[in-house]
């Protein structure tokens, strides 16, 4: 990894921890259930999945994670990176078998759907509780958080694209 | 992974919408077994002692209650909404081979502790019959 890439990759993470961190200057939800959050650092880990980088959206999964376990503990950061491996996982997978084609709106609906599945999946396998009752929720509130992200990534990515312009370039590390 | 072609940044497409509709699909599914297993399993157990009600039990969450009765150690198990005596201090355990209940209805009773646990059926009128102690 030359020190470029680093550096891009830093500054790629730099920007969704930003965004995570503005998302939570937004007041609860209402109508939804405490937790249910837009999850806006996915905005990057998509830009760089259609920049045909998806090793830069592991990084950042994988260092957001990383981040949330420094500041909130084991288990929200074990929950994080259940959430984010899932979520990238079923995107890549969309994105890979629509032959990179697949819209916008589907992968980041895919993507929160999958996020809210693997960390309900998480908290099923860390305190073995019923969970049944919270798929329907978390997959309606996935599929709505994933519609706002989806037009945000739409709104932000000429912005982003002249910011990150070669990200593509960097496929080998 | 390496392509140099541009992506495409199509916003949404509509032959792709099975997708959605198939979440939208697993959520009502899920709903509905939710909603079923709601109504159909209990969500509450009564532990009776000598005719008072000591403790209303819900079953919804996984655990073990340890207590003490009559000087004698008993633990309840509650296990994916089901509750059986695990263990107790009495002599003959049959409340221990009563095994769980999970229907509406079931108990299983020691008398040395004069213990009774039971799931309450509020479909039926008669809550417990039991009588009064000599």
């Amino acid at each position: 990894m030359n020190s470029r890439k680093l550096a891009r990759a830093s500054l790629l993470f730099a920007l969704s921890l930003v965004l995570s961190y503005l998302e939570s200057l937004l007041p609860a939800l209402p109508f939804f259930p405490p937790g249910v959050k837009l999850g806006l650092s996915n905005v990057v880990v998509m830009f760089c999945l259609y920049m045909s980088t998806p090793f830069y959206s592991l990084v950042i999964v994988f260092l957001k994670a990383l981040f949330v376990f420094l500041l909130r503990g084991f288990i929200a950061g074990l929950l994080s990176l259940l959430g984010g491996m899932v979520s990238l996982g079923a995107m890549l997978l969309v994105f890979l078998l629509s032959q990179k084609k697949a819209s916008l709106l589907l992968v980041s609906m895919t993507g929160a759907v999958f996020h809210n599945l693997g960390q309900l999946f998480g908290i099923y396998f860390l305190f073995s509780q019923n969970l049944i009752y919270y798929l329907p929720l978390l997959i309606l509130s996935g599929m709505l958080m994933g519609f706002v992200t989806g037009i945000v990534l739409k709104l932000t990515l000429p912005k982003l694209l002249t910011l990150f312009p070669s990200t593509r370039e960097d496929t080998s590390l | 992974m390496a392509s140099k072609e541009t992506p495409s940044f199509v916003f949404f497409r509509i032959k792709e919408l099975w997708v959605p509709a198939l979440f939208l699909l697993a959520a009502i599914l899920f709903f509905v077994i939710a909603h079923n297993r709601s109504i159909s399993s209990p969500s509450t157990a009564r532990l009776y002692h000598d005719n008072d009600l000591l403790s209303e039990i819900d079953l919804r969450n996984d655990r073990e209650i340890q207590m003490e009765v009559e000087g004698k150690q008993v633990v309840l198990e509650i296990q994916e909404g089901r509750i059986r005596f695990r263990s107790s201090g009495c002599p003959d355990h049959l409340c221990v081979q009563a095994g769980f209940l999970s229907e509406k209805g079931q108990y299983a009773v020691c008398l040395p502790l004069r213990l009774l646990l039971m799931i309450p059926d509020s479909s039926s009128p008669v809550d417990i019959i039991a009588g009064g102690r000599p």
